[in-house]
Order: C-alpha cells, then structure tokens, then sequence
C-alpha cells in the first residue's frame, strides 16, 4: 500500500516536471543573458579585498565554513575574478555548462564568505538554486549563444527558442518548488513565533526603523511613517494578508494564469517593503525572470533569434573575441579604483533599492493583464458553450425540436 | 536522457526540501535557510536618533578620504561593518582599539589600491529622528557631528597587530 501511494505521487511529480513550458528554449536562453549581468551587477557591490581583514574583527559562524578553515581567505581575490571571468562568459553562452558549475561552485562559496559577515537569505536563488538546476539540466546555453551558433555552423539546427522539451521546462519548474517552498516556510515562521502576529507595535517599529533608514540613504518619502506613529492598528489587515498569500503561494504550481498572478503580486510585495520601508530582498528579482516569456517580448520588439546570430564573424574570431573579453573584465575588475566594475552598477546610479523602481510599475502591469486574462478564463468556458449552441441553433441542428 | 534528467531533478529535489526543513530557518545553514524575515529579527523600539560612524583618512600624499560602512560592505549588509566601527570608536583598551585600527587600516588599504595611511579620524554623526515628519530625517543636515577618535597609525605599529 505505501510503495503503491509513493509510485504514484513519483508519478505526479514526474508528469508535472515535464508540462512543457511555452518557448522554454527561448527562455531560458535570454534568461541567462539577464541572469548573467544582474548577477555581475550584484556583484559589483561585495568587495572581496576587505573581506579578510572584516572576517578578522567580525564572524558569524557557518555549519560548513567552520569545519574547513580560513585557508581560502587569501584565495578570496582570484576567486573573485574567476567568477566573473566565468559569468561574462556565461553572459555570451561559450561553454556554457562548464561556466554553469564554476559559476555555482564559486559564487555560492563566495556568497558563502559573505554570509560570515551577514547571513543573506535573499541570494539562494542568484548564487545556488538556479545555476543548480540549470548544470543539471545544461540546456540554457541551446540558444541566443556563442555554443548555439558554433553548433549551428558544425551542422544541422539542432534547438529553435520555441522548443519546450523536458531539457528547458524541468529546471523552470524545480526553481519554482523551490521558490514555493520558501515562500512557505516564510509563513510557518512568521506563525510559529516572531513579533508578525504577537501584536502590531513590534512590526510598526519594525518598520518605522525601515522608513528612518530609508530617509539616511536618500529614499522616496513614506506617508505611511505618521500613521504608524498615532496607531499601528492599521497593520493588523496587511499583517494576516501577506501571511495567507505566503501560505497560498504553493497555488502557482498550478501554473498558467494564477501563477502569473501570484508571481506579480509577490513582485509587488517585494518592490513595496524595498522601496518605501527599506526592507531590500533584492538578490530574489533574478528569480522571477525565468517565468517570463522572453522570447514574446523579444519578437515584439524586433530582436528575434536570427539577430544574434552572428553570421558573418568568423568562428576563430568569435571564441578568441568571447575569451579575451571575459579575461579583459575579469582582470580590470578591480583596477583603477574599480572602473569596470563600477560600470557594471552605473557609478553606483542603480543600487540594491533603486533597481526596484522600475520593476514596480511592471508588476502592476503584470498583475493587472494577469486577472484580467483570468477573468477571461473564467467566462470563456460559459461563453464557449454559448457560441456552441449559437452555432448549432444557425446550423439548424437545434438541441430541442421545435414546437409544432 | 530525459528520464535521467528528470530523475536527478526529483532527488535533488528531495535532498534539498529535506535540508530545508532540517535546517529550520538557521542562518548558518546557507544556503539551506529558509526565509525567517520578520520571525527571528530583535523587538527594537522605534529611532530617535541615527547615528552612523565616519572615518576620515589621511592618506601619505595628503589626501583625505571619508568613508562609512557602505563603502565596505554591499547596500543591506552595511550594519555588520557599522558595528565593527562602532566597536572601535567605543573599545577602551588601548591594545584591543590598535588591533582592530590595524585591521580596518588594512582594509581601507585593500579597499583603496594600497594607499598608505598616516592618520584616522574617527567622527560621528548623528541624525534626530521625528517619525511624524515625512521625511522623518533630513539626510544632508545632521544634528551633530563630533570627532571622537584620532589615531595615528605609526603610534599602533607593533601594538595588536593583525595575527594573519
């Protein structure tokens, strides 16, 4: 009897992991690209030249790190530029599988170190999850990449961006769990203790905390500051609010239209709390990313497949040109005061928060056209049996015979 | 291949949901933490008043550069190194200050391409904070700004020295 109910549920799992996703290979394609340089741009700002000296007045303690010494603090400086030798490199799509591990490997051990300083919970997704999901399937460099266009000219196509495949659907859908089940356990926390649901005061400072700092770094002012000062009464609703759609977020396993909706609305809390109450979880924006239609987007705007694929070059030229640029970045990274990688965040013009300014008016879209696509969903089948009929009735193949 | 793909997928799954509920929320877990965000955080009353360390660096050529902790540690990990500074500006034993002044020196220096430091100022400034303003701080007039630190780092040379 147990073997057959864990037969089955494998089953479930199983048929679930490989729905197709619409355009997976596109997808996940200018996924990497974005991933990559939101990746190198987070980077930008985690200096590992200080970092030994930091780890030597303050360490957190770390279940792994503890065990192995500090031997690699003096590794830290290559580290760093390998990394991001290896994200340029995934960025342009050359080895891309290689780059993959190197880049999960290294960057969660980096991350790692930093979490000796601050533990970060925001980052799982940008350092481990995704790179863990994407070498294990090792299809996100099939296209819009230097790996595509060289197997391309060694012979026949072998991956269009429409393609769906187990290969480009499976690692979409593990992020997802993952992200569900974090999301979850965000809401067994918040129910099992803290100061969410012991009594609005101890949130409402919380918060007045945020808003305060907010001001120090030059943040948008938040009316909501006095409110909370006279009574903190009116966090009551937001409170259980974002307790039960933290609890309901396991709902966008569902898929289609609801996930989309659910997506869009945890975008909206995340820019929210970033923008107004300085509560930033930037690194978790990457996520999101993957369970957009790219290549949709992309074709609307004229930016198709065939316009990066790069025919004219040379296939020499093109491997020389993507090597050369990534060791170029990775060894100015840190040269003349950082130039290349104070490029890579604008002089400092899009930090940790200001990137959530754009992506709020985004979300708002995004959640907008997703109810309105779910109301349609919710009509169309009453409208569909309607049209039915209609077309029957003028077919004259009536449902009832008519009255004499 | 496929079956194999989505075999590695489920198990790694399996391990990593496991891990996950093994873990239950412990930062040093990472990356294996789930998301304890306003769970686990201290019950703090709240501001009125921000203060934030600042140290003014007299470098060889004359040159004298300010940094605060934003300029060591990444936006939203800034207050682990606000600590370390506060614990400098606030340690009372002359020792124990000069091996924490040689370690930040060092990384100012690591943080600056080398530069070579004569002397460190440590100042603090101090915002008040009326939550029933919007904004409740102006961030470019701060209420007060007093020097309570000045070091030079040749008089630290050989007195709690980095043990690296």
């Amino acid at each position: 009897m147990i073997r057959a109910t864990a037969r089955r549920a494998n089953r479930v799992v199983h048929d679930w992991l490989v729905v197709p996703e619409k355009r997976a290979a596109g997808r996940l394609g200018l996924f990497r690209i974005g991933y990559s340089i939101f990746y190198l741009w987070n980077l930008s700002f985690h200096f590992a030249a200080p970092l030994d000296d930091v780890l030597a007045v303050s360490r957190r303690s770390h279940l792994l790190l503890d065990r192995i010494g500090t031997w690699w603090q003096s590794w830290l400086l290559p580290a760093e530029a390998i990394l991001v030798g290896s994200l340029v490199l995934l960025l342009l799509g050359f080895t891309t599988r290689t780059m993959t591990g190197i880049v999960l490997v290294l960057g969660s051990a980096y991350e790692g170190i930093f979490t000796l300083v601050d533990a970060e919970q925001a980052t799982v997704f940008l350092t481990f999850y995704i790179p863990l999901f994407m070498w294990i399937a090792g299809g996100w460099g099939d296209t819009y990449s230097l790996d595509a266009l060289l197997a391309r000219r060694a012979g026949p196509v072998i991956v269009e961006g429409c393609e769906d495949g187990p290969t480009y659907s499976v690692p979409i859908r593990a992020v997802l769990v993952m992200l569900c089940a974090l999301f979850l356990s965000a809401g067994v926390f918040k129910i099992q203790g803290g100061f969410w649901l012991s009594g609005p005061q101890h949130l409402g400072n919380s918060l007045l905390g945020g808003i305060a700092k907010e001001a120090l770094s030059g943040g948008p002012a938040n009316p909501l500051g006095p409110m909370l000062v006279d009574g903190t009464g009116v966090l009551v609703t937001p409170a259980y609010a974002v307790l039960v759609f933290e609890l309901l977020f396991v709902l966008a396993l569902l898929g289609g239209r609801i996930r989309d909706l659910i997506l869009a609305l945890a975008l909206i809390f995340h820019a929210t709390c970033a923008i107004w109450f300085g509560v930033t979880f930037t690194p978790v924006l990457v996520v999101y990313g993957l369970f957009i239609d790219w290549p949709a987007i992309a074709g609307r705007i004229g930016l198709g497949y065939d316009a990066l694929s790069l025919r004219r070059l040379g296939t020499r030229p093109v491997i020389a040109g993507a090597v050369g640029l990534a060791l170029a970045i990775s060894l100015a990274w840190n040269l003349d005061g950082g130039l290349v990688r104070s490029a890579a965040n604008l002089g400092g013009a899009i930090d940790g928060r200001r990137i959530w300014y754009p992506v709020l008016p985004l979300a708002l879209f995004w959640c907008m056209r997703s109810c309105v696509r779910l109301a349609h969903a919710v009509r169309r089948p009453r409208a569909h049996r309607l049209s039915s009929a209609a077309r029957e009735r003028d077919a004259g193949i009536a449902l009832e015979p008519p009255r004499s | 291949m496929m079956p194999g793909l989505v075999t590695r997928t489920k198990v790694v799954l399996l391990l990593l949901l496991t891990g996950l509920m093994l873990a239950r929320g412990r930062s040093d877990a990472w990356p294996l933490v789930g998301w304890s965000m306003f769970a686990m955080g201290p019950r703090l009353p709240p501001p009125e008043r921000i203060e934030r360390v600042e140290l003014r660096v007299l470098s060889r050529d004359g040159h004298e550069i300010r940094l605060t902790s934003r300029d060591f540690l990444p936006y939203g990990r800034e207050e682990a190194m606000e600590s370390i500074l506060v614990r400098l500006v606030n340690e009372p034993d002359r020792s124990a200050r000069c091996a924490l002044l040689q370690h930040v020196s060092a990384a100012i220096a690591d943080l600056r391409s080398g530069v070579g430091i004569v002397q460190i100022e440590e100042w603090v400034v101090a915002w008040r904070v009326d939550l029933r303003q919007v904004p409740p701080l102006d961030a470019g007039r701060p209420v007060d700004r007093r020097l309570v630190g000045r070091d030079l780092i040749s008089a630290c040379a050989g007195e709690g020295a980095p043990s690296r």
